[in-house]
């Protein structure tokens, strides 16, 4: 991309990009509900016409009409098939159009119409395919650059910037849209946004659409404030009210022309405009600007950013000590490991919330469970830890392909942790780092192992800082571990410790981390060696460490001090001080399923109060005190699950309670039946459901499904807007006690009298009940329907009835 | 948009006087309303006609459209204007719900209905107080706002209804069973009358 003949121009002067493309499509003849894009292939004369109305206004940059040119946005118009025609003509049209002037095409790239997991229903790498495969096309066109625009999800941000990166050999821009407080819809504010794609390697980083000029003023300000990259802005015309089949936009020309201006004085690089915006509003901007030169930016060095989807941690050399939560790692800890082995993630998240709360600014995700399935334990750590806190990931495996899958699934920029020097190893890990965007923290130790000097450490620490500059990671981004060796059998290699950390910082100006809690390994009153050391490193320049925040981390003390300084030897003095004393962790007592004496109490009240996590190890306790599996199930599981559907009945419970509860009898059993397979409950029948033809609402009857078959029944679900003669044919080949129909709407409830019809023709014996929104027992009567349950719980014991009366 | 803890209570069934919650399904309550506000993505649309004529069982609006139901001739009744509007909070709550039901995690599936049915029922409050407000501008009063699918308004009046209002520049779409697409949309018609007629 040397010599790049846009970025060359765009460093002389502000150049101007288009404005809005769909409405002036439609003003030419775009009929409702065909795809702009569309018109490249069936109309390009259309296409070319807009964008020459706005090079003739004085864009020195336009859009393809390719906004909505992924595959999964064409299917939607059945067009999938077009899809290389679309784009390449697209290219091909803007190209035509710009002839005359020599300005740029810009091929642009659209969100996707689906979040990612956990937003939405994509995976990364589902993502990451259908951008590349419209990437991939595009640049066969040689467009001049690459704009992703109106993105709202982060992690669609990083999924489009990597793809186009990996297609395209040129300027890939990408530009959020904002609302009204700042944020884009799903949570990401400015700064996360431009620490994302910076780790990313966008080449530009701009603000489309969203709220109009002014209130995207302070938000642009932002961005010319914190990064050096060029800038892009298109604005909309403010927040569209849709009146009278117009579309209704508050802004006017002279107030885009106002913030044309005010945008070139923050130091933006490319001014057009977004939905609401014609030729016009471009003539206007063009003729102001007139061939201004960019207000030079300046680079900001050794600031170091990490962010979470919706929150930045900035490391400047002021910045005060940066924690990282380390608790959530299973080495040493048997409740965890014990959780984890369940793939129960309680203990996860509580830690991942007390740990912030403690004051951790970034959170250590360490899923090395022994015997375990790394990767899926880390998928789903990831996916609670990030739901539920705030702070950036500092993702913890040895293992390259646990990383790949892991770099994936992080929201914003995270940490790795680690690398060591061994040249294998740096290898495989550095180029996932800059490929996914993350920074890495890397370990003072080699194929011979741990030098025992710090002159051989920051020789290792050298050549991972010249592997990962060679692999394009930014030096900030590198964070070297001296490595805390314990002070019981090797108290000279502290000081080896302390002093390499000051070489690294002076010498290499890195960033520099340390896992503390292995100084003071079995030792007494490990708080008062783990403070002291960290004070010491922290004297040294030590950045960051990895620690626990929930212990209190104090002053130094002068029995610890005596160690690192070599003046307590084999710690004698420390020993003798602190034998018997161990650190104590905060501990929050919470009333628990634990409090309750009896197992066959605690079995109970765990169904009762729906808690699920400890339900394994509450059978296990049962099992060891002789319970037999049948009582377990008959004589406990079973009779709290009556009580949670009479507190449904009374009213006591709401639905979500009866559905925790349910969830929790049915990990129960399963669990009992993989211990005692022989010992299969007998089904209490079978039950075919639908939501019948025309109904696409099953909420509802996935809800009769949890709680049928948590009361012991076999449960057939056909799905939602299903035909009458399926559900028969279904029901003639199984045979069901039960058949149960669920509609939500007047319009589609009556396709159940067809179910019953044909049922009765066929006669099939099966007994037919029905519920639903729009149902009523006077409407289940009307169409001789065998019952009515008003919900999910009745719905049950009127099965039970009906075939037991 | 801030979706009312309280509302949702309501909407999931839970009974302020009888019944307690649960720990564990507070927390899971309180994670769904926090994922939620990242994926509802309000948008509406509004459209205003003079009311050209009233029979009492169909009325006739300038642009042409008519609709034939007593229940809406009564509620036109001495109004000049008619406004319909639609709201959606767009798909993305609902595919998340969707994947959750994928993943038989039903008690968030149900959760996340229930914040979706919310949220589209306080935009569209939110919708209503704006016509409210520009009536109010002009010293005229709004009447209540009446969907297809009550009354002698048949659901199979909404694809037109919809079409009137131009629903799909906000992406709602109707099905052949006249149900609309994201299914947290809302479709309304209400009156505007001069001072104190109604």
């Amino acid at each position: 991309m040397k010599n790049n003949r846009f970025l060359k121009t765009l460093t002389k002067k502000i150049l101007v990009s288009d404005g809005a493309m769909g409405t002036l499509l439609q003003q030419r003849g775009l009929k409702t509900g065909q795809a702009p894009e569309e018109l490249n292939i069936t109309a390009p004369h259309i296409v070319e016409s807009v964008h020459a109305d706005y090079v003739n206004a004085g864009s020195d940059v336009v859009l393809t009409n390719t906004f909505g040119a992924t595959r999964s946005k064409l299917s939607d118009y059945h067009l999938a098939h077009k899809i290389d025609a679309i784009n390449f003509e697209a290219v091909k049209i803007a190209r035509n159009a710009v002839k005359k002037t020599r300005g740029f095409v810009a091929c642009d790239i659209g969100p996707l119409g689906s979040y990612l997991k956990p937003l939405g229903p994509l995976s990364w790498d589902a993502a990451y395919d259908l951008f590349a495969e419209q990437a991939r096309i595009l640049s066969t066109a040689n467009p001049d650059l690459f704009i992703i625009e109106t993105m709202s999800d982060i992690r669609e941000v990083k999924a489009a910037l990597r793809a186009a990166k990996d297609c395209f050999d040129g300027p890939v821009f990408v530009q959020m849209t904002f609302t009204e407080d700042g944020t884009t819809v799903t949570g990401t504010d400015p700064l996360s946004f431009i620490t994302v794609a910076e780790a990313m390697g966008a080449d530009g980083i701009g603000i489309n659409c969203s709220v109009g000029p002014k209130n995207l003023y302070p938000l642009v300000k932002i961005l010319a404030q914190h990064t050096h990259l060029p800038i892009s802005v298109k604005p909309n015309r403010g927040m569209p009210q849709l009146i009278n089949r117009e579309t209704i936009y508050p802004g006017t020309i002279q107030e885009f022309v106002t913030y044309a201006q005010k945008f070139a004085r923050l130091g933006v690089n490319l001014i057009g405009g977004c939905c609401g915006t014609d030729p016009s509003f471009i003539t206007a901007i063009a003729q102001k600007l007139n061939k201004q030169k960019p207000k030079i930016r300046k680079k900001k060095i050794n600031i170091t950013r990490f962010c979470s989807r919706t929150k930045t941690l900035t490391i400047t050399h002021k910045s005060p000590l940066i924690k990282i939560g380390e608790r959530i790692n299973p080495t040493g800890r048997n409740i965890l490991q014990k959780e984890l082995a369940d793939f129960n993630f309680t203990t996860v998240r509580n830690d991942a919330v007390a740990q912030v709360s403690a004051g951790a600014h970034m959170l250590d995700v360490n899923m090395g469970l022994p015997g375990g399935n790394e990767q899926k334990l880390m998928k789903k750590a990831l996916d609670i830890v990030q739901s539920s806190v705030q702070v950036p990931m500092c993702i913890d495996s040895n293992s390259p392909e646990v990383l790949e899958t892991a770099l994936k699934l992080c929201e914003g920029k995270p940490l790795v942790n680690s690398v060591t020097g061994e040249t294998h190893k740096l290898n495989a890990i550095l180029p996932l780092i800059k490929r996914y965007g993350a920074g890495i923290i890397g370990l003072t130790i080699d194929e011979k192992g741990i030098p025992s000097t710090a002159a051989k450490r920051m020789q290792i620490a050298q050549k991972i800082l010249h592997s990962a500059l060679k692999n394009g990671i930014n030096r900030e981004d590198i964070f070297i571990d001296n490595l805390s060796l314990t002070a019981s059998s090797e108290a000279d290699q502290a000081q080896e410790t302390l002093t390499s950390i000051k070489l690294v910082r002076s010498k290499l100006k890195l960033n520099t981390i340390l896992g503390i809690s292995n100084i003071s390994f079995g030792l007494p009153n490990r708080s008062a060696l783990n403070s002291t050391f960290l004070n010491l490193a922290r004297s040294k320049g030590l950045t960051s460490a990895i620690m626990n925040p929930l212990v209190p981390w104090g002053k130094n003390d002068k029995y610890a001090l005596a160690v690192f300084n070599l003046h307590d030897t084999n710690c004698t003095r420390y020993i003798n001080k602190y034998a018997g004393i161990t650190s104590t962790a905060a501990s929050k007592k919470t009333a628990t399923i634990t409090d309750i004496k009896s197992i066959h109490q605690k079995l109970y009240s765990a169904v009762l109060y729906g808690v699920q996590e400890s339900i394994y190890a509450l059978i296990d306790s049962a099992l060891l005190d002789h319970i037999e599996p049948r009582e377990i199930t008959n004589g406990i599981l079973l009779p709290a699950l009556e009580e949670v559907g009479e507190k449904f009945v009374r009213k006591q419970y709401f639905l979500p309670q009866v559905l925790m509860c349910a969830d929790t009898i049915q990990k129960a059993f399963l669990y009992i039946q993989s211990k005692f397979p022989q010992q299969i409950t007998e089904s209490k029948g079978t039950i075919l459901l639908a939501t019948v033809k025309g109904d696409i609402h099953d909420i509802g009857k996935n809800i009769v499904k949890t709680v049928f078959e948590n009361h012991g029944w076999q449960v057939v679900d056909l799905g939602k807007n299903v035909d009458a003669q399926k559900i028969i044919d279904t029901a003639i080949e199984i045979q069901p006690e039960i058949i149960g129909l669920s509609a939500l709407m007047t319009t589609t409830m009556i396709h159940m009298e067809d179910v019953i019809k044909l049922k009765n023709l066929e006669h099939i014996p099966s007994k037919i009940i029905v519920g639903g929104a729009a149902v009523t027992a006077r409407f289940a009567d009307s169409i001789q329907a065998d019952g009515y349950a008003p919900d999910a719980v009745q719905a049950v014991r009127l099965a039970n009835q009906l075939i037991h009366p | 948009m801030k979706i009312s803890k309280k509302k949702l209570l309501q909407r999931l069934g839970h009974n302020f006087s009888r019944g307690s919650i649960t720990d564990a399904v507070n927390r899971r309550i309180d994670d769904a309303l926090l994922a939620a506000q990242k994926l509802i993505k309000p948008v509406h649309i509004i459209r205003a006609d003079k009311i050209i004529s009233n029979t009492g069982d169909a009325v006739l609006l300038s642009s042409g459209y008519e609709i034939h139901s007593t229940h809406i001739s009564s509620l036109l009744k001495n109004c000049h204007t008619a406004y319909g509007f639609a709201v959606t909070i767009a798909k993305a709550l609902e595919e998340k719900r969707d994947v959750c039901h994928t993943e038989n995690d039903t008690v968030n599936a149900l959760i996340f209905d229930a914040i979706g049915s919310v949220a589209v029922e306080e935009y569209a409050h939110t919708v209503q107080q704006q016509i409210k407000q520009i009536a109010s501008a002009h010293h005229q009063r709004i009447t209540r706002r009446f969907s297809p699918g009550y009354g002698d308004w048949h659901l199979e009046n909404q694809k037109s209804f919809l079409d009137w209002l131009e629903a799909e520049k906000i992406h709602i779409h109707v099905s052949s069973a006249h149900i609309m697409f994201p299914e947290k949309s809302i479709s309304a018609i209400l009156g505007v009358t001069d001072g104190n007629k109604n």
